[in-house]
């Protein structure tokens, strides 16, 4: 028949579908009119035309769901694709963590076929030290219900971990909880994080280990960056200089604020334009108030002074931008103290090379020139004598110079072996050797009962005290009530020893010259003038310094000194 | 022809009587006999020549000055000259043996007319009086002591 073989093709087979419908048929009891060959041709007709039109209708309804059919397989093979070539990998897993289903990416990411993937437990496919992350990411996700993201580490089919960030989010089918994950390479981003990370901990080692107090301040003022050196230089902690930004001003010293005063405004004059134009405002050259150092002095959190050496450049971003200045400073506190003992050595060195050239050039000159006048006074015997006097008077003085330059020189050098000594013995010796002078003048002599031991040279430090004892003796002047009194005094954390006199005190004019080489201030006096030189000579090889104070002529003086390692004895 | 000098009042101030002594022989030796007044340390020349105390006659035409001197050092003592609008005008000849850059130096700043060391030679001292001090001429008026 015609109309069968226009019938869509069936799944089953057609001859079933016929019985199948015949079966219908029969079951609705519509039997095939009795009377067919009673109907009329006309009638005949009309039913022909009534089965025709079903046919056909048919026919169309059919030709619909054959195209509904190939509608649907496409779009099956379009979410096939969708869901198997994803950039993403993508599995389901049972509560019991065995893995359900695979897309074609989680398989080719940890490079095994989709096949052996599936049925296998989603821990094995995880590197056992990222196996922890999974497994709170997968409780907090049951727990909480909605999804959860991490990072961890797969690993793939030949051993290799591989980076991948897990999204996973919770699904259920009828016999319980389903995980949805998704895996997303992040192997790249990992590795520049890697490289980041890397670079960072050398920029922070380089920057957090100098050696010198650094910081970063920004165009603002406000400080960005600053080393945990400055804690080793100024004793105040990173913290206290992040917190207030005012901090290294505030710890200047006083006597060098206007200084530092001074650079800030010099650096801010120079910040405008900076500002302004960025890179192209500075030029680095040696006249540049950025390429200066300056050198203050800070207080320390313990109040000891440091010295600073202060550089501070201007810094700009890569686009020419300021940003700020990057500050150096540098402890140049033990370098300064040597500078300046060097110092004031080489001006005592010189000091003490002209007073020995001018002194022993002086007898020499009067040698020489009587030596020329005793040539033409040979024939009279009394010029001659005189002459005589002069040149030996002269070679004498010569000859004391040295001996007591000699001696000086000896000083610190080729000492005794250091002793403790209690300052009272050394200072009942200093006045036995002085005694006639004391009883002479009948000075009254005070000396202090504070236990005080010395430590050093012990016959040196007589010779201190008896050179002391005897200057006070010596400018006692007029003074009807002559007192020397000796002491000690605690100044600053050191003990200050004293001899103080009520004599005729000091002029101002002489202070300079005090403890110089063969100063004789006043000629009327004796002695060779090596007195108070011997003296500061001795204090300083006793790591200690020496100072003269008096409130001018007839008011007394006092020679106030240091020596190093005086202690408080404890009384025992 | 050189013109005849007149004698010069000259103060030495020098705490060596040698050297004082060898400069009175040089003196002696010169053609016009020069007075010469010595006095031995810096505050007895300034006490004399700011006239604290009572001494007659005129200020002295040329001042022979030692530096390393007691009491008042000789550097001293010429800057408390030169700060004196009358006894700035007296030349001062600073005689001594100090060689030290820095005491020449300070001497020729604060207005020392000449720095002369002391020769360590017999003719130096003749050498030096007979020529170089031939420049110091003895001013036609005396200067007046201050009132």
């Amino acid at each position: 028949m015609n109309t069968k073989t226009n019938l869509p093709p069936e799944p089953s087979p057609a001859g079933s579908l016929r019985e199948k419908a015949e079966a219908h048929f029969r079951m609705r009891n519509e039997a095939v009119p009795e009377n067919v060959e009673t109907l009329s041709p006309e009638e005949l007709r009309t039913v022909l035309h009534e089965l025709r039109v079903h046919q056909i209708e048919l026919e169309m309804q059919n030709e619909e769901l054959r195209h509904a059919q190939e509608a649907l397989d496409a779009a099956r093979a379009r979410y096939f694709e969708l869901f198997d070539l994803a950039p993403v990998g993508y599995v389901t897993v049972s509560e019991a963590g065995m893995i359900l289903e695979s897309n074609l990416t989680a398989a080719s990411l940890l490079g095994l076929p989709r096949g052996e993937l599936v049925k296998r437990r989603i821990g094995s496919v995880v590197l056992p030290e990222d196996q922890d992350i999974y497994y709170l990411t997968r409780r907090a996700l049951l727990e909480a219900g909605h999804p959860q993201t991490c990072a961890l580490r797969l690993l793939k089919a030949d051993g290799a971990p591989i980076w991948v960030r897990m999204h996973a989010s919770l699904a259920a089918d009828g016999s319980g909880p389903i995980l949805r994950i998704s895996f997303s390479d992040i192997s790249e981003m990992r590795r520049s994080y890697e490289q980041l990370r890397r670079s960072e901990e050398i920029f922070r080692t380089v920057a957090d280990y100098t050696y010198d107090w650094e910081y970063w301040q920004g165009a603002d003022g406000r400080l960005i960056y600053l080393s945990p050196s400055c804690e080793r230089i100024t004793g105040y902690p990173r913290e206290n200089f992040l917190e207030n930004n005012s901090l290294l001003k505030a710890i200047v010293h006083p006597e060098d604020a206007e200084l530092f005063a001074a650079h800030l405004s010099a650096m801010q004059k120079e910040d405008s334009a900076l500002l302004r134009e960025g890179r192209a405002a500075f030029t680095p050259s040696a006249s540049a108030p950025s390429c200066a150092e300056v050198d203050f002095r800070i207080i320390k959190k313990d109040g000891s002074v440091a010295h600073l050496v202060h550089g501070c450049q201007p810094v700009f971003d890569a686009s020419g931008a300021y940003s700020g200045r990057r500050v150096s400073n540098r402890d140049a506190t033990v370098r300064r103290q040597a500078e300046n003992a060097l110092q004031k050595k080489n001006a005592e060195m010189e000091a003490f090379t002209n007073t020995v050239s001018h002194d022993l050039k002086s007898p020499l000159v009067t040698i020489k020139t009587f030596l020329g006048y005793l040539e033409k006074d040979i024939s009279d015997p009394a010029a001659t004598a005189k002459d005589l006097g002069y040149i030996h008077d002269a070679a004498d003085k010569m000859g004391r110079l040295l001996d007591e330059l000699l001696a000086l020189s000896r000083i610190g050098h080729k000492g005794n072996v250091p002793v403790d000594v209690p300052l009272q013995d050394v200072v009942q010796e200093a006045l036995r050797l002085v005694a006639g002078q004391i009883a002479e003048r009948g000075v009254c002599v005070g000396i202090t009962r504070e236990p005080i031991l010395l430590h050093g040279d012990r016959p040196r430090l007589v010779e201190a005290f008896q050179n002391l004892l005897d200057n006070a003796v010596k400018f006692l002047g007029d003074q009807p009530a002559p007192r020397i009194e000796v002491g000690a005094e605690h100044e600053g954390g050191k003990i200050v020893l004293f001899v103080r006199d009520n004599g005729k005190g000091i002029d101002p004019r002489h202070k300079a010259r005090l403890f110089g080489l063969f100063e004789k201030l006043d000629p009327h006096t004796p002695g060779s003038g090596m007195g108070l030189a011997t003296v500061r000579r001795i204090v300083e090889a006793h790591g200690g310094q020496i100072e003269a104070l008096s409130d001018g002529p007839g008011k007394g003086s006092t020679f106030r000194f240091t020596l190093a390692e005086t202690q408080w004895s404890q009384p025992s | 022809m050189k013109k005849k000098k007149l004698p010069l009042r000259i103060l030495l101030i020098e705490d060596d009587p040698a050297h004082a002594e060898i400069v009175r022989r040089n003196l002696s030796s010169l053609p016009v006999s020069h007075i010469l007044m010595c006095l031995e340390d810096g505050q007895a020349a300034l006490d004399y020549l700011l006239g604290q105390v009572p001494v007659a006659g005129p200020l002295p035409d040329l001042i022979l000055l030692d530096l390393r001197l007691p009491k008042v050092d000789g550097l001293e003592v010429l800057r408390q000259i030169q700060a004196d609008q009358s006894l700035k005008e007296i030349p001062t000849v600073v005689l001594t043996t100090s060689a030290a850059d820095s005491d020449i130096a300070t001497a020729l700043a604060i207005g020392a007319a000449s720095y002369q060391l002391k020769p360590v030679a017999f003719e130096g001292f003749t050498e030096l009086f007979g020529s170089d001090f031939d420049s110091f001429q003895a001013s036609p008026h005396p200067r007046k002591r201050r009132e």
